[in-house]
């Protein structure tokens, strides 16, 4: 028999040979000094490795991981994706959970309270959206992420219990070219002029929802997650704000095919790379008069990870009535840009080898709607694409 | 960029059509298997980045990427492979975060001191240490390395191994073993002394 391999000798250590392998170790060993001194190295190796692993295991007393609690969690993260945040801001922005966070950044401004960690599309405020501007926001230096998860989750759990729907989106209605889409909106649907494919197209329902905020109980919140250096405005306090969200339209050019939340590259499905092509009116947000949007707004800002003083120094260059703000994350880039006639915003992201080209987003609004172009590749086929729209 | 922000923009680039979640069901065989499998993938990632805390969160969105799956698997050992292979996955990235990773000692000295339940405060900080230096070893090695080491360190057999990774039973000895000689190598490069 020749000798053995290390793979054999480090199997025998776990008893994981079969029984006839196992003999013809025996009777091998036997007359192999170097197979046995070969095995010696590998169980000493192993031991020392096992050893230096266990420190990795949980405490011997710590509680077993609740399952009923996550599952609990796992139904309103469901109910959210399958019910009411097929939504304008959904497909704008990304964000399954986009609805919630939607209600709760209206009320307190807040960024960056969840788990979540999908900045570069997150809410500040809004009412009706006549002008997109970005922010770059520093993640990195917000507080521990504990705090910061249990925080969401329970924010989460008040917006939930809080907000009332008052319209359901229904299912998305799928139409077959842009003028069955433009009756189906309501709305001119534009398609992008220089593809020759068609794209396929979905028209998502009209939905609305509002609440009336209770202060205090935010406020505690906030304490309970870390946060007891902020103190939210008082003029928040019993104010109700309402959202109405238009009907949107959603093209899809190329080859798009999803692996859990992401459309995947063309590098991975191969074909045409994706492009993303939404259109729809701005929604309408709601909100007593007397309400300070400003100080909402630097409050939010802050819970983002920016200091006092930038904040209020960012708040006060923004009409919040009218601007949709972005915040964008370390390691994406961003810059203004002329698209269609109007100003939007360009978001790229650089590539990261070869299955992870590079990213970009184009964000602008023009006649009263706002547009999102979101695809693969050189940020400025972006720019050539929006130019294309008919 | 973190590995959290650049997920974030996979979502914010990726999820905008809802096709994926048109394509989830049942939900009452997926919530029978959810709780059949969550207690062993948040141990699982409990060795892999040490916080309880962040060890759930991942968990659950292993579970979430599982529900959204188009082409979810639905053999339940099928599932189990996968679950176990997302999040290993999903740890080791985290564990390669490097911001993060730096406070992980400081987190792990957190909780061992909280939970009060090894031995002296002491204890708890060695132990902390410990756990950091394996887990900064860990997160240096090349990925199969790491996942061989985790998975086997986590009780698995070389067959459920084998079938989490898509190997042949007969070669996971030998990748263990090469594995373990390069975590004591990598130990001893970085901490100049054995474990």
């Amino acid at each position: 028999m020749a000798c053995l391999s290390d793979g054999m000798l480090r199997a025998q250590i776990d008893g994981e040979l079969s029984e006839k392998r196992q003999l013809e170790l025996g009777e091998h060993f036997a007359s192999c000094a170097d197979c046995r001194r070969r095995a010696e190295g590998i169980a000493r190796s192993a031991e020392r490795v096992a050893r230096a692993l266990t420190v990795l295991a949980p405490l011997a007393g710590e509680s077993s991981p609740d399952a009923r609690a996550a599952i609990a969690r796992f139904r309103t993260r469901r109910a959210a994706v399958q019910g009411d945040t097929r939504s304008v801001a959904r497909i704008l922005l990304g964000r399954p959970a986009w609805m919630t966070l939607a209600a709760a950044s209206l009320i307190v401004g807040v960024l960056a309270f969840t788990p979540a960690r999908s900045f570069a599309q997150r809410l500040v405020a809004m009412l009706r959206v006549q002008k997109i501007t970005a922010v770059p926001l520093d993640f990195e230096a917000l507080d521990n992420p504990g705090d910061r998860a249990r925080l969401g989750k329970s924010i989460a759990q008040l917006i939930s219990e809080e907000v009332v729907v008052t319209v359901k989106p229904g299912e998305p209605q799928q139409v077959m070219n842009g003028a069955d889409a433009s009756q189906a909106a309501g709305f001119q649907v534009r398609l992008l002029g220089n593809r020759a494919d068609a794209p396929q197209l979905k028209v998502f329902g009209e939905q609305a929802f509002h609440m009336t905020v209770d202060r205090d109980r935010l406020q505690s919140l906030l304490e309970e997650g870390g946060r007891s250096d902020l103190q939210l405005p008082y003029s928040l306090d019993g104010a109700t704000i309402a959202a109405q969200i238009p009907k949107v339209v959603l093209a899809e050019y190329g080859s798009c095919r999803h692996r859990g939340h992401d459309a995947l590259p063309a590098e991975v499905v191969g074909g045409l790379p994706c492009i993303q092509l939404v259109q729809a009116p701005s929604p309408t947000v709601t909100v007593p008069p007397e309400l300070d949007l400003a100080e909402i707004a630097e409050f939010g800002l802050q819970l983002g990870g920016m200091s006092a003083e930038a904040a209020r120094g960012f708040s006060r260059t923004v009409d919040w009535a009218s601007t949709l703000v972005l915040g964008i994350p370390q390691g994406s880039s961003y810059r203004t840009v002329e698209v269609d006639g109007a100003q939007g915003t360009l978001i790229e992201r650089a590539g990261r080898g070869e299955k992870t080209p590079a990213r970009y987003w184009l964000v602008w609004t023009r006649g009263g709607l706002i547009y999102s172009l979101r695809g693969w590749g050189d940020p400025t086929d972006a720019l050539t694409l929006a130019e294309s729209l008919n | 960029m973190s590995a959290d922000q650049a997920e974030g923009w996979d979502f914010a680039l990726g999820a905008a059509t809802g096709a994926a979640s048109e394509s989830v069901r049942p939900d009452g065989a997926f919530e029978e298997v959810f709780v059949s499998y969550y207690s062993q993938v948040v141990s699982l990632l409990i060795h892999v980045v040490g916080d309880r805390l962040r060890a759930e969160e991942l968990a659950n969105e292993v579970f979430w990427r599982a529900y959204r799956q188009s082409s979810r698997p639905t053999a339940s050992g099928r599932l189990g492979s996968w679950l176990y292979r997302t999040a290993l996955n999903l740890g080791i990235e985290d564990l390669r975060a490097s911001a993060r990773r730096r406070r992980y000692e400081h987190q792990a000295g957190q909780q061992i001191h909280a939970a009060g339940s090894s031995g002296t405060p002491l204890d708890g900080l060695l132990r902390a240490e410990r756990g950091a230096r394996v887990r900064s070893v860990l997160a240096s090695l090349k990925r199969w390395q790491a996942n061989v080491l985790l998975l086997r360190s986590s009780g698995l057999s070389y067959g459920e191994l084998a079938d989490v990774l898509g190997l042949k039973p007969s070669s996971v000895g030998t990748m263990l073993a090469r594995a373990e000689a390069r975590f004591q190598v990598q130990y001893l490069r970085m901490y100049g002394q054995e474990e």
